[in-house]
């Protein structure tokens, strides 16, 4: 288990990113994944980064995670400060490669476990790679992580492999996995959206227990601001490259500041949506209103949360 | 019904089931990944083969239709199938134009100039520009190569239309507008619809009648909202309390021993 870190002051927050920009290919031909995001991440907070595909969520999460390839991307900070330590020294300076103290879990636990090798040797691997432990130890960890995230016949879950085991219980050792290393930040992305709503919120309620529990902060990616809001307590809204809001979870129709945040809480369907004749969309000319937008608060101009909900219905009208 | 393997390796994937479609059908297929609403929707189109039971097309059986040209022809000229996986069912080296000319050249035996006359349209449909004909697969983002793959289906002008999943991948903000484009196009062109999918919200908007599955059986079906208003099977009410549930402790908030 994780000690509190007491050597530092509790003002210091556990992760600080200052303007991190991710830029694929070099050149004309250059893709601008991340426009100069800033996130901070404190002591036992749950954040989710939430926005469509190609809005940069996953490349943001990945950049912080140092999990980038080194070669074709170009990732630059201004700042880069994990669990008291600056990781990255000095402006427009290459970010880390795989962040110490950070651990991931994928969307896919199927393709992410190793397919050959027993859920124990699994386990063996990354808890002889964090501290020195006996076989006999490692084993016994094990069967205690495999048990505090639900898996009640532990003995047994240790000497099978991955395909012996349904998609709920590999979503289950995939989790514990990533917290037996002990990290204080535990980055999840997409979690569920292979899954079906019951599937979810199981995987959901496992992530924020458990983290609760280590006292890990947890960094969620997902496209489901619905399902983020019920979990986490402050939301990253991305679009287009650019962090376009941040947001209390229990706050989001009050509090964000871009019409794009109220737009994402519409568009979700809910059990409702069958009682509609259409479904609310984002038109084109939305999108490029949105844009134009995002351009002016990335050059400054103060946004309020009034503006947004007029904005909003604006373009939808 | 379907069943994979045999003796104690045997797993029934869908238990045995009467299911009617015409073209004034819609109807969702619910359930959990597993639940074998995908292999029967495999069923449905001739993709796979029952081990028992049958699937007949206006009469015919299919499997009998699969065996003759003009059988199968039938079969994908009437029902057409959109895969959930938009990225394995385009061949990555041809041309999208290539791709959605097919079908119509080999079904409806139109090219050329008319051709193009029956694409266009449906590409406006879906929104998506004329000018992407001329790139490949790759070259488009998921949400894109979704909607190029019911355009795939839409030229062929289907009584019946399967969707698999077709928008579990996509954004919510771009699934409203590929959700209410298959209710209207199906509503107005008097086509039947088979959607499939584990996201209940979106099955309910588009169809009138649900079908609930799990583990291979259907344990519930009925009209939308009578099913979302008064769920007779546990399974059914557990997934409707995930929709309308807050979060809960799965796991005592205690030190593991």
């Amino acid at each position: 288990m994780i000690e509190p870190d007491t050597s530092r002051p509790a003002v210091d927050p556990l992760l600080a990113v200052r303007d991190l920009t991710v830029r694929y290919g070099s050149g004309a031909d250059g893709t601008l994944a991340v426009h100069r995001a800033t996130l901070t991440i404190e002591r036992g907070e749950h954040v989710a980064i939430v926005g469509e595909s190609g809005s940069g969520k996953t490349t943001l999460a990945l950049a912080v995670a140092g999990l980038l390839p080194l070669e074709g991307v170009d990732t630059t900070t201004q700042s880069f400060r994990f669990a008291g330590t600056d990781v990255v020294r000095g402006p427009r300076h290459a970010v880390p490669h795989r962040t110490p103290g950070m651990s991931m879990v994928f969307q896919d636990a199927m393709t992410s476990l190793d397919p050959v090798a027993t859920i124990g040797s699994q386990f063996t691997d990354v808890l002889r790679g964090v501290r020195r432990v006996s076989r006999r130890e490692a084993r016994s960890l094990t069967v205690d992580w495999l048990g505090s995230v639900g898996l009640h016949d532990a003995e047994r879950v240790v000497k099978l492999r991955p395909y012996e085991l349904s998609g709920g219980m590999r979503q289950r050792v995939m989790i514990a996995l990533a917290l037996c290393s002990e990290p204080k930040l535990l980055i999840a992305d997409e979690p569920t959206s292979a899954l079906d709503a019951s599937l979810s919120r199981d995987v959901m309620d496992l992530l924020r227990d458990m983290t609760q529990r280590t006292g890990a902060s947890l960094l969620v990616v997902s496209h489901d601001i619905e399902l983020c809001r019920m979990y986490v307590d402050r939301i990253v809204v991305m679009y287009h490259g650019r962090i376009v809001d941040v947001v209390r979870a229990d706050r989001v129709e009050q509090d964000a500041t871009h019409p794009y945040t109220l737009a994402l809480t519409e568009c979700v369907p809910t059990l409702d949506s069958a009682r509609l004749h259409r479904l609310p969309t984002l038109s084109d000319a939305a999108r490029a209103e949105f844009d134009r937008i995002s351009a002016e608060q990335a050059a400054g101009e103060p946004r309020t949360p009034a503006a947004a909900r007029a904005e909003l219905e604006r373009v939808s009208a | 019904m379907r069943a994979f393997g045999r003796g104690a390796a045997r797993h029934v994937a869908v238990h045995p089931l009467d299911l009617e479609i015409t073209s004034s059908t819609s109807l969702g297929i619910v359930g959990e990944s597993g639940s074998g609403k995908s292999t029967l929707s495999r069923l449905l189109v001739g993709l796979d083969q029952p081990t028992e039971g049958t699937v007949t097309l206006d009469g015919a059986p299919v499997a009998q239709l699969l065996g003759t040209r003009f059988g199968l022809r039938d079969l994908r000229r009437t029902v057409q199938y959109v895969a959930q996986d938009t990225f394995s069912s385009f061949d990555p080296r041809r041309t999208l134009r290539d791709a959605v000319a097919t079908p119509l050249r080999v079904l409806r035996e139109l090219e050329g100039a008319t051709a193009e006359a029956e694409i266009l349209p449906v590409l406006d449909l879906l929104r998506l520009d004329r000018r992407m004909l001329d790139r490949y697969p790759s070259q488009l983002s998921g949400g894109q190569r979704q909607r190029f793959a019911l355009a795939r289906s839409l030229v062929v002008r289907p009584r019946i239309l399967l969707c698999d999943e077709v928008v579990s991948a996509l954004d919510v903000s771009v699934q409203g507008a590929v959700l209410n484009m298959i209710r209207d196009y199906c509503e107005e062109h008097g086509v039947g619809l088979g959607f499939v999918s584990h996201g209940l919200p979106a099955t309910a908007f588009v169809a009138d009648e649900l079908l609930v599955m799990c583990r291979g059986a259907v344990v519930e079906r009925g009209p939308t909202q009578q099913v979302l208003d008064r769920p007779t099977h546990p399974y059914t009410i557990s997934l409707l309390d995930a929709y309308r549930r807050g979060p809960r402790h799965l796991v005592p908030l205690a030190e593991p021993a």
